[in-house]
């Protein structure tokens, strides 16, 4: 599957609380990163992006189609969205959980179990859903996306609740889902993290986007103090200790 | 590894289907032997006679007195033992839908303004003589009461054109207080509802006297709405997770929700239009069904159907008996029966939703 065009033409949202506005934007990466601070209106664009929320005025367009009429099951097989929150349905087992991201491509049980597996936790396939970790529970909504199958991938903070490990599961399955050629716009806050991870930047502050372009160009002291109203210094780290995973940073 | 776990999901769905193939025997089990309760002891020989002539058209031997027991099992036991099961199921699947709709353990069918809206029916039926529908005016007002007081609620929950829950709820309730508040009214300070046992048993819920003539309609409405909802499983499912979750896997959420609300709506005031407001079915019975299924709607609805089915054919059974000369309100019943059961069922099964 080929990077597909994200265009932003005049799109305005309005919900009474919140407005977001970006007047002409293009994403055309394979992965791309969300920075901004507390209240930019970061999960608004994924939700946007996603077609879960409609846009006031404009359009936003993916390899041409307005994103938000599109008929729900086609959209979800186009695009799929890993919430910050997680949900607290009653008494779903993982695999029940995995499943209901399948609504949109009718996979089988089988596939929804190996999407666990892939990840690693095919142990927890079994278990009460409201009875794992914040962070096993992000992992089985992280299979339940691998198990949608959507060309293009939307994760708002998916670092939150998770330990190292984890956190290496995690990225290994962003790299995998690279390799099988999904695209993927990830909202983070290590600066660090999405300097490894992304090709290109979006910075937004209070609804608005101030910077866009590429990871290298757009991350630096200025744009970051401009965004965050702190601050910032870049510093080398190689007068510091670190200890990370082996295959952590490759 | 493949075929393990292909090993495993067929003892897995076998085990389910086990338990649901038994779920289905007890009832018809519970349903045979419900015949045989009630103030006039019924001989084993003559039902078995009765059935043979009502399934296979076979005449009884010459000379048994088959007559009265027939009028009671064919004029009383039976269509009362279908009404428990249609009714019970109705309130057992309404429930269901109902909490996964507002993602909610504590709601039930009634919350959204079903019970005070046939209440208001029924009570201005009898309260003020009203004969529009002839004989069966009090059921057909209670129904479209119902009907009304819930588009009313529904209506002014729309915000945006959308029906958020936590609103339908907290004006499904208040509205339904009002609404409550006029049927007292009405029952204090109408003369010919003073001391009338007939709104008293059907505000506490009652099987009683219900015929073939009301039981056939209100199945009908049962059972069309009913496969409405169990057809509405998978997406049930996807908005137990949260509405945003479920329309971004592709559901269109705000049509589940409605056609779930207009679906139980219907069927649930069917329900009610004919044996008044029996608590406990619907909150209950969807908790049972999960703490013995798990939480996928695929089983949780027909489980709800077919446990509210069973639970309120043996409560109906005890109302009959408990007191010799006497029925007792099958309401009163479910509840002082349901909720020990169910305390004792929730301590031995429940675990983890249920602990938190």
């Amino acid at each position: 599957m080929g990077i597909m065009k994200i265009e932003f033409n005049n799109l305005q949202f309005n919900n009474g609380r919140f407005s977001l506005e970006i007047e002409s934007m293009n994403l055309r990466s394979r992965v791309i990163g969300i920075l901004g601070p507390n209240g930019a209106g970061k999960s608004t664009l994924l939700k946007l992006i996603d077609g879960i929320l409609h846009p006031s005025k404009g359009s936003l367009k993916i390899n041409g189609y307005e994103i938000s009429k599109l008929e729900p099951r086609r959209r979800a097989r186009l695009v799929s969205y890993l919430p910050q929150e997680i949900p607290n349905p009653f008494v779903f087992k993982a695999i029940d959980v995995v499943r209901i991201y399948g609504y949109s491509n009718h996979g089988s049980d089988e596939l929804a179990f190996n999407a666990l597996k892939s990840l690693g936790i095919s142990d927890l396939a079994f278990v009460d859903f409201n009875h794992m970790s914040g962070g096993e529970r992000r992992l089985v909504m992280l299979a339940g996306l691998i198990y949608q199958n959507s060309n293009l991938i939307l994760m708002d903070e998916p670092e939150s609740f998770l330990d190292i490990a984890h956190k290496v599961i995690l990225r290994e399955a962003i790299k995998s889902l690279v390799r099988d050629g999904k695209q993927i716009i990830i909202v983070l806050h290590d600066i660090g993290d999405l300097i490894r991870l992304t090709d290109e930047i979006v910075m937004m502050k209070k609804g608005r986007v101030l910077y866009h372009g590429s990871t290298h160009e757009v991350i630096n002291e200025r744009t970051l103090s401009d965004i965050f109203s702190l601050p910032f210094k870049h510093r080398s780290v190689t007068d510091t200790y670190e200890f990370y995973p082996v295959d952590f940073d490759e | 590894m493949s075929f393990r776990i292909r090993e495993i999901k067929g003892l897995l769905t076998l085990r389910i289907s086990l338990k649901l193939t038994s779920l289905l025997f007890i009832l018809a089990a519970v349903g045979f032997f419900s015949i045989f309760i009630g103030p006039v002891k019924l001989p084993i020989r003559s039902v078995l006679d009765i059935f043979q002539y009502q399934f296979l058209g076979t005449h009884p031997a010459k000379g048994s007195s088959l007559f009265l027991d027939y009028t009671i099992v064919y004029y009383v036991r039976e269509p009362q033992i279908l009404a428990a099961i249609t009714v019970g199921a109705s309130l057992g699947i309404g429930g269901a839908v109902v909490q996964s709709i507002f993602r909610n353990p504590i709601t039930e069918p009634y919350i959204i303004g079903i019970s005070s809206g046939a209440a208001l029916g029924a009570v201005m039926a009898i309260g003020y003589n009203i004969f529009i529908f002839g004989f069966y005016t009090v059921q057909i007002l209670a129904f479209l009461s119902s009907l009304t007081v819930v588009s009313l609620i529904y209506f002014m929950s729309v915000r945006r054109s959308r029906v958020p829950i936590t609103y339908f709820l907290l004006i499904g309730i208040s509205v339904s207080l009002l609404i409550s508040a006029v049927v007292a009214y009405v029952m204090i300070t109408n003369t010919r509802l003073a001391g009338e046992s007939e709104i008293l048993s059907w505000l506490m819920g009652s099987l009683q006297a219900i015929g073939w003539k009301e039981l056939i309609p209100v199945s009908g409405i049962i059972a069309v709405t009913s496969l409405i909802n169990l057809s509405m499983s998978r997406e049930l499912d996807a908005i137990q997770m949260g509405e945003d979750h479920a329309s971004s896997v592709g559901v269109r959420v705000e049509l589940v929700k409605r056609v779930g609300i207009i679906s139980t709506t219907l069927g649930v005031s069917a329900a009610v239009s004919i044996s008044g407001l029996i608590g406990f079915v619907g909150l209950i019975m969807p908790h049972v069904a999960r703490l013995i299924f798990g939480g996928s709607n695929k089983l949780v609805l027909p489980a709800s159907a077919i446990l509210g089915a069973i639970f309120l054919l043996l409560a109906d059974d005890v109302s009959r008996v408990i007191i010799s000369q006497q029925v007792v309100p099958v309401g009163i019943i479910t509840s002082f029966v349901g909720v020990p059961v169910f305390m004792v069922l929730l301590r031995r099964l429940a675990f983890g939703y249920y602990e938190n």
